[in-house]
């Protein structure tokens, strides 16, 4: 295994030493232009150093390693009790929500269970998510580090995650969002799967049937021994999605079917891990999916003529290659490798009135492919202090009807900073990043943390976090044609953390809370401003000035023989533009659109000898859809809260575990807009059979 | 730690419960609007915030979301042209399909005309005859004004944009070239007794605003396409031989004229270009310099008064806020200005 891991090393410095020195070794070997760039300019001398500073780092503790008894592999974790972690800067899904939501999309527990703000268009529409007031291109979203975010628009349909699909979701913020890649200005979601050895042969089958047709079934099957793990899992969901609304932008209201919406989505994801060794792990996942939705007009659209048919397809293949290595018991690398694949087709059409000529149509395709690759070293400095390193090179390259040209970009960041872990009553971290794309220096990003425990008894914690982090603009914004910029500016952030948290136990209560204000200030915000022309043109021109509270609560107690489970999150989110072009425009100072000021949520948990209920409730704020003061739908949109209800068993059975859940989503009927004139779905029910074996 | 947990889960409570709505105050359109302008404001394509502005000269106050004031209803996505019409306005809301009838003293729902795919404007000739043009069609609808009933479609061949009639003939505008490979570089004439396309008269690309001058003369201003393929170019036209008689040229393809509009007596042009030219009808070349300099505002529209010859142009700002009308003297002095809806477009006087 020491061959492996000297492999890994060597191969890594051998990369930068070729591509720095030998021009006829690339030309010989065809590689792409961006290659040559890399030789030639700052990537290379950026990965050439890199290198060296890491063996300089690693070599001197790898030396004298000792072999560690057991392997330290990632485990799914699944606790009673949530401690505040490490960082004040992250937090983590509960897998009590993961396993409540298993049928959902990731977007349905983002919005029901984080302070995350879910911006979503309805069933089988687009679900963009944003952190701590900012917009969903400055949310950067990792599946097993690698970055989900479209390059041509810079945002993700979470929509498209199952939740089946995951393991872990983890939300960072702050001083912990600059640790990785580039781009999580507003903050980082990471979704991840675990590999479980020593499981044996295991399969589990979820169906579940709901309101208006909708249809979802999942399969999974798995095995595991002490060396390998490997994992398939599949889905399938579907819905007529033809759901009653009341129609308020018509005359007259009525209440009708929205109609034009359905959806099918399926998809299949593969894991398989090897242990190679008591001290390494090669893992590779493939996540492949389709997703076909037809898209519905708004509700003032109903009475357009020409029977306009649009429809959105994507189709990706996501694939990562890792092997992850212990060279001491308190040293790791892990190399990362995956390649993306996607396909978008966006289609409309309008026929004549006998529906036999098409009068217009609109049909475009993006393709985009994505090679992402991640080297990240870890080395324990002592009892308390860990050394970690991370080096990022991404290479995307999109192929859109909408750019005169095939456009790449390549990213390049290198990380590296400390952590002080509990001595005396402090806990710290300190990094440093340096930022490069399509050759050009992005910039630094210093990112520090402390955390004092004022009383250890109970964790009350203090800590205090300033970061800077940038984003580099998306394809659309550099090449879209015509008003593509090319001479944009990377988006500029600067936060600052404030936070108190606790645990605690009082008799037989447990109890966790965490309070947060931040501030954050955004140069170069880059907005779509109008020309002379009619089309548009992206400038740096807006100053953001984000701040807020963000407040977590999480209960846990038994009563006799029920268990009671309160998790409560809530968000204040203050986001104004202070340009001075905001100023002019007197737009200064005003909520900037389609954020709320107030979101929050509680989730509540019963348990009874396997029978249990959950009760969900969601508050989303008064939105501005404009920058208007106006306080009808041309300027605000009214805040609503959900209810969602579930009740359910487990049943024990010799083959393994039988789950029968019943939910009703909405329970009060309410109707709301989420969406300016896009409809949502009002009472609807979901019955879900989940045999596990 | 009871009591701040008690303390942390009222506050929470607290906040979620006091984050009410509130609506503001209708105030219906009756018994009348009085004597004003109407601001057709066209909102963001497909997120159907178009509003009705109306502006009462008696009492000197802006009334905006006037059609969701009085009808309870928004006016749909991308609102953009107004029509009058006997005691009928009539409103197209393009991205919506439709042409909302409204009471042109109330702004009161009266009916809708319904089905169609991207309307943009429509021109009422008679009783009997009103055509709507599209940007998606390629034919002309043929519509009855006082019934409403479908008559017919006219075949263009092409997209449809404005139009304007002289006696028995419709010039019709070809103005984008989005929707379709047909050339988006003529004025195509129609004839009304017939409703049939008669004749196609060759200008530069994307005719995007036609006025009639005091001597009947067809004046149509051209931007030149969407891209800037070819210089722009303001034409005068012959309405009965559809002879063009003078092409006046700009500097260079980087112009991007708009809106062309004429004042109450006939005899002198307005239009925009980086802010509002002024030239009159006998003018042998286009104005050096502007009237009204555009300085930091967006200039999105405009319109002269016709009684006092105001030059009203709409400010449509950054595009997702309320923008402003500003009105001058016809010597470009600012008068005022007055707050509209998001993006202001058409100007139309009751």
């Amino acid at each position: 295994m020491e061959f492996i891991h000297a492999s890994v090393v060597i191969l890594t410095v051998l990369m930068s030493i070729i591509y720095y020195r030998s021009e006829a070794a690339i030309r010989m070997r065809s590689v792409p232009d961006f290659f040559l760039k890399v030789r030639k300019g700052a990537y290379g001398r950026f990965l050439f150093f890199y290198c060296l500073l890491s063996l300089t780092i690693l070599f001197p503790f790898g030396a004298k390693a000792q072999l560690p008894d057991t392997i330290l592999l990632d485990q799914v974790e699944v606790r009673s009790f949530q401690l505040p972690h490490l960082h004040a800067s992250e937090t983590k899904l509960d897998p009590i929500v993961m396993k409540s939501l298993a049928n959902q999309h990731l977007g349905s527990a983002l919005m029901q269970h984080s302070t995350v703000f879910v911006k979503d268009y309805g069933p089988g529409g687009l679900s963009s998510v944003s952190f701590r007031g900012t917009s969903a291109s400055h949310t950067l979203v990792l599946w097993n580090d690698i970055p989900l975010n479209s390059p041509t628009l810079g945002q993700v349909d979470i929509s498209s995650v199952p939740l089946f699909f995951v393991e872990e979701v983890g939300l960072l913020w702050g001083s912990k969002a600059a640790t990785v890649r580039l781009g999580g200005v507003g903050g980082v979601i990471t979704i991840d799967n675990k590999a479980e050895f020593n499981k044996g042969l295991h399969a589990t089958v979820m169906q579940a049937l709901g309101s208006y047709s909708t249809v979802s079934s999942y399969a999974a099957i798995g095995y595991s021994n002490s060396r390998i793990y490997t994992k398939t899992r599949i889905f399938r969901r579907a819905s007529e999605n033809n759901f009653q609304y009341l129609n308020t932008g018509i005359i007259p209201e009525q209440r009708l079917r929205q109609r034009d919406a359905s959806y099918e989505d399926y998809g299949l994801l593969h894991e398989f891990a090897f242990l190679s060794s008591e001290k390494s792990m090669i893992k590779f996942i493939t996540w492949n999916q389709w997703n076909h939705r037809n898209l519905p007009a708004i509700m003032t659209n109903l009475q357009r003529g020409g029977n306009p048919k649009e429809v959105r397809e994507d189709r990706f293949s996501r694939n990562v290659l890792s092997y992850k290595y212990y060279f001491n018991e308190n040293g790791n690398l892990e190399l990362k490798t995956g390649v993306s694949v996607d396909y978008q087709h966006y289609f409309l059409r309008t026929t004549s009135n006998n529906g036999e000529s098409i009068v217009s149509l609109i049909d475009t395709e993006n393709h985009s492919l994505g090679w992402f690759n991640s080297l990240r070293i870890e080395q324990g400095l002592g009892k308390n202090l860990d050394f970690f390193s991370n080096i990022f090179f991404d290479w995307e390259q999109v192929e859109s009807d909408n750019y005169e040209n095939i456009n790449i970009r390549t990213k390049l960041s290198g990380v590296g900073g400390f952590e002080l872990k509990n001595l005396s009553r402090i806990n710290s971290s300190i990094s440093l990043r340096y930022d490069m794309a399509d050759g050009k220096a992005v910039g630094f990003s210093p990112a520090f943390e402390l955390s004092y425990h004022l009383i250890p008894e109970n964790k009350l914690q203090l800590s205090v976090g300033y970061s800077n982090n940038y984003r580099y603009p998306n394809l659309n914004d550099l090449y879209w044609f015509p008003g593509g910029n090319p001479e944009l500016l990377p988006e500029k952030s600067r936060t600052i953390d404030f936070s108190i948290s606790n645990a605690s136990s009082i008799s037989i209560i447990e109890l966790s809370n965490n309070l947060n204000f931040y501030m954050s200030d955004i140069n170069n915000w880059i907005q779509w401003r109008p020309t002379s022309y009619r089309y548009w043109v992206p400038l740096n021109i807006a100053r953001v000035f984000a701040r807020g509270i963000e407040w977590r609560s999480d209960i846990r107690t038994s009563i006799g023989e029920i268990d009671f489970q309160l998790f409560i999150n809530y968000a204040y989110a203050l986001t104004t533009d202070e340009s001075p072009v905001a100023r002019i425009e007197n737009s200064s100072g005003k909520q900037l659109i389609y954020i709320p000021k107030h979101n929050g949520n509680i989730f509540l948990k019963l348990s009874y000898h396997g029978n249990y209920f959950h009760w969900n409730t969601c508050h989303t704020g008064e939105r501005n859809t404009s920058l208007s003061s106006n306080s009808t739908y041309t300027g605000k949109l009214p805040s609503y809260t959900l209810h969602h209800i579930g009740i359910g068993r487990i049943f024990e059975a010799r083959f393994g575990q039988l789950n029968l859940e019943f939910r009703i989503n909405n329970l009060f009927g309410v109707d709301y807009q989420a969406i300016l004139w896009r409809p949502m779905p009002g009472r609807n029910i979901e019955g879900m059979l989940k045999i596990s074996i | 730690m009871n009591k701040l947990h008690l303390l942390l889960l009222l506050a929470v409570t607290f906040t979620l419960s006091s984050c009410k709505e509130e609506k503001d105050d209708v105030v219906p359109g009756e018994p009348g609007l009085g004597k004003g302008f109407f601001v057709v404001n066209e909102g963001n394509f497909t997120v159907g915030n178009s509003s009705l502005s109306f502006y009462n000269y008696d009492s000197a106050k802006m009334t905006n979301n006037l059609f969701y004031q009085v009808n309870n209803v928004p006016l749909g996505d991308v609102a953009t042209s107004m029509s009058f019409f006997r005691n009928m306005a009539f409103i197209v809301v393009n991205n919506s399909g439709i042409v909302y009838v409204v009471n042109g003293n109330t702004a009161s729902f009266i009916s809708s005309i319904t089905g169609l795919r991207s309307p943009r404007h429509i021109h009422v000739v008679n009783a009997e005859r009103a055509y709507i043009s599209d940007i998606q069609d390629d034919r002309l609808a043929v519509f009855n004004p006082l019934t409403l009933q479908f008559i017919d479609y006219i075949e263009l061949g092409k997209t449809s944009e404005h139009m304007l009639s002289y006696h028995n003939k419709l010039f019709v505008g070809n103005w984008s070239d989005f929707y379709q490979d047909a050339p988006n570089n003529t004025i195509q004439v129609v004839d009304v007794l017939t409703d049939q396309l008669v004749d196609s008269i060759v200008v530069t690309k994307e005719p995007n605003s036609m006025v009639f001058d005091k001597d009947n003369k067809l004046w149509v201003l051209c931007s030149g396409g969407f891209m800037g393929e070819e210089v722009p170019a303001l034409y005068r036209i012959n309405p009965q031989d559809h002879v063009i008689e003078q092409i006046y040229h700009f500097d260079d393809e980087t112009s991007s004229p708009q809106q062309l509009a004429i004042n109450g007596s006939g005899d002198t042009l307005y239009f925009l270009n980086n802010g509002v030219y002024q030239m009159t009808i006998t003018a042998t070349s286009l104005p050096a310099s502007p009237l009204i300099g555009m300085g930091h505002r967006n200039f999105y529209s405009l319109a002269i008064e016709p009684s006092r010859s105001h030059v009203m142009v709409t400010d449509a700002v950054n595009y997702i806020q309320d923008g402003y009308v500003f009105r001058y003297k016809p010597d470009g002095t600012l008068i005022d200005s007055i707050g509209a809806g998001i993006i202001p477009g058409q100007i139309r006087f009751n």
